[in-house]
């Protein structure tokens, strides 16, 4: 019997033999499948459901996940000339042009390109050789709201009125009134679900400059009990 | 230098004939006949086998100690092969380069492959068997080994041959590189590889160039090739980019249903025709100089001055120039093919779009440069009225407007 893989964001099966391969017996609802060249004719014969792509990485390329800051620091790290390939977002404020064109040969790009300086995503696109996500400005300087947020009013004041990225759900406290929301956050980048109040949701809309994903209306707590009563 | 006897499999049929088996070979057209031992050795010539390997293993088939005498037979029986053009001969690949005279001598000499620029014919750590050939030898779609100017051996498929130059010059490719090798002069080529061991044994390979079969005996032996094939379907997808997918995987799709965008390359294009496709909006072969982006990319201005030439750009979903100038539009593209829609801020940027696309499948709109943007499902209440925005909202997907705000006041600039 063979092996069934389901339901995983990324499935790396870059080190994974092509005899190894050829014992899976389905892929089920996986987004995306990283292979090798060696590899990719042997996962092209596994039966799959809802894989939504395949993502084949050269063995002289370099494959980060995640998201990353796109900044010297992160350049820094790398050997020159290499072919990157992300899989995930890049958050660019800016980064050194000459040091880009040292370290980075190719670019290959899966996921949202978020950025506050157009030279720099510039320079980045004249090596980009595939882009398979949003090209999305930002405010400079903003803060980064990364994974499942709770807005509260302690999160509003640490902003100090400074422009947000946030990627990854957004739940609003229902203490928050529309006038917390829109007095406290002055521009707003948001990639994800909006949960709360639709008062709290039209707010935050009305905050976003750019803004990408779904949102959930929550119905407040006293009328669902007593809807249920 | 070790040798290894290698049966001439390629030009061979072999049939079992009472205890006897008749070996027709295709090539001079003669029939020969072996008795079992025989036949056991001329199996046992794979290239991988020394003389004294296979005189071993006789050794153990017939529980005899006398190796020695046994290695005596089976030389002279190869050598009765060899005599009869049934057998090759394999040296270590050390032979080349710093001898390569020598290897004259010997049909072929096998060299230790790495890398996956021939998937899927050749694997990383195959052995592939080159002969010395003549350039008249070579053809187009022939793999052959050759010395870069690192002296590094590459083994990439021929594309062109040029004669007329002096010296000739040849340009190969890796069967899954987009861009051809840089010319190389005929004096670097080792030889064309005519068979690969792998696993041990031999599989040759025939008219690689139509097809990238490997074979061996006749029979295809490439992995999945003589079991029924687990095919796959795709369905309901965006894009489907199959641009480095091999021709043998596409051949082997079974079905691909509501995808809005193929992509394939010019190497694989040909086996799309064969793959059973419903509700697939558009097919573009898109070459290397194409750049694809997916999703809502904006583009502005200052981003495209480090491109080196203006941007061939195949996009599906939206695209927004609505920072770009109709000559700025003029500048940064040569050629624009948008699977879905394209927003400009002028009537003259878009007719200057209109001049540079070769296809937009959603049509151009016009909506003011500074917006706000909503993608997905997004919802408009009171609160925007409320806040110092008042940007014009251009939003894609659903919208809904909460039964509070009631009508969309006129203040409120919405492109749907």
């Amino acid at each position: 019997m063979g092996t069934t893989i389901k339901g995983i964001p990324i499935l790396d099966l870059r080190s994974v033999s092509v005899e190894a391969i050829a014992k899976i017996d389905l892929v089920e609802d996986v987004k995306t499948v990283v292979l090798t060249p060696e590899n990719v004719e042997a996962f092209m014969q596994v039966p799959r459901v809802e894989v939504r792509s395949h993502l084949i990485v050269h063995t002289d390329e370099t494959l980060f996940i995640g998201q990353i800051e796109f900044n010297d620091a992160f350049l820094d790290k790398l050997t020159d000339n290499t072919k990157l390939v992300i899989l995930g977002h890049l958050m660019i404020d800016g980064f050194t042009i000459p040091l880009f064109q040292k370290r980075i040969q190719s670019l290959r790009h899966y996921g949202q390109i978020i950025y506050a300086d157009a030279r720099s995503v510039g320079v980045l696109l004249a090596r980009l050789e595939r882009l398979q996500g949003q090209l999305i400005r930002m405010r400079p300087n903003s803060v980064r709201w990364i994974g499942s947020i709770n807005l509260n009013a302690n999160r509003l004041e640490a902003l100090a009125g400074r422009p947000v990225l946030s990627i990854g759900p957004v739940n609003v406290d229902a203490d928050l009134t529309v006038t917390d929301i829109t007095e406290g956050i002055s521009s707003m980048v948001q990639i994800g679900e909006i949960i709360g109040p639709e008062e709290a949701v039209c707010a935050l809309f009305s905050v976003c400059d750019r803004r990408l994903g779904t949102y959930k209306v929550r119905v407040p707590e006293t009328a669902y009990s007593a809807a249920t009563s | 230098m070790n040798t290894y006897p290698l049966c001439a499999f390629e030009n061979l049929q072999i049939e079992q004939a009472g205890n006897e088996v008749i070996v027709f070979d295709s090539k001079a057209r003669t029939f020969h006949l072996l008795n079992a031992t025989a036949h056991r050795i001329l199996k046992a010539c794979n290239g991988s086998n020394t003389i004294r390997d296979i005189a071993l293993m006789l050794s153990q088939e017939f529980g005899t100690d006398d190796v020695d005498s046994l290695i005596a037979d089976v030389t002279e029986t190869i050598k009765s092969f060899e005599s009869k053009g049934l057998m090759w001969f394999v040296a270590d690949e050390q032979v080349f380069p710093a001898d390569s005279d020598q290897a004259s001598d010997s049909p072929l000499v096998a060299i230790s492959v790495t890398g996956g620029s021939m998937f899927p014919v050749l694997f990383s750590g195959d052995k592939v068997l080159v002969k010395k050939s003549s350039l008249d030898d070579l053809s187009l779609g022939d793999i052959i080994v050759w010395l870069d100017h690192g002296n590094e051996r590459v083994a990439h498929r021929i594309i062109s041959v040029d004669k007329s130059s002096t010296p000739p010059m040849i340009t190969t490719k890796g069967d899954v590189h987009f861009d051809p090798d840089s010319p190389v002069e005929f004096n670097r080529v080792l030889g064309k590889v005519v068979a690969v061991l792998q696993d041990g044994e031999p599989k040759w390979i025939k008219e690689l160039g139509k097809n990238n079969s490997v074979e061996q005996n006749g029979s295809s032996q490439r992995a999945g090739k003589d079991q029924p094939k687990r095919r796959s379907s795709y369905k309901d997808l965006k894009v489907l980019d199959l641009r480095e997918v091999p021709v043998d995987a596409i051949e082997g799709i079974e079905s691909v249903e509501g995808v809005s965008l193929v992509l394939l390359s010019p190497e694989n294009e040909h086996a799309w025709s064969q793959v059973p496709a419903k509700d697939v909006k558009s097919v573009f072969t898109a070459p290397r100089e194409y750049r694809v982006y997916t999703g809502q990319p904006e583009l502005l201005p200052e981003m495209l001055e480090f491109m080196d030439e203006p941007l061939r750009l195949i996009v599906s979903g939206q695209l927004f120039l609505t920072s770009f100038e109709p000559q700025q539009i003029r500048e940064a593209f040569r050629e624009l093919i948008v699977n879905g829609q394209v927003y400009v801020s002028s009537e003259a940027a878009k007719t200057t779009v209109e001049s540079v696309a070769k296809m937009i499948a959603g049509g151009i709109s016009i909506v003011p440069a500074e917006h706000a943007r909503w993608i997905g499902e997004s919802m408009l209440g009171p609160e925007y009225l409320n806040t110092t925005h008042e940007t014009p909202i251009v939003a894609i997907g659903d919208l809904t407007v909460s039964e509070r705000l009631g009508q969309v006041p006129q203040s409120i600039a919405l492109f749907r």
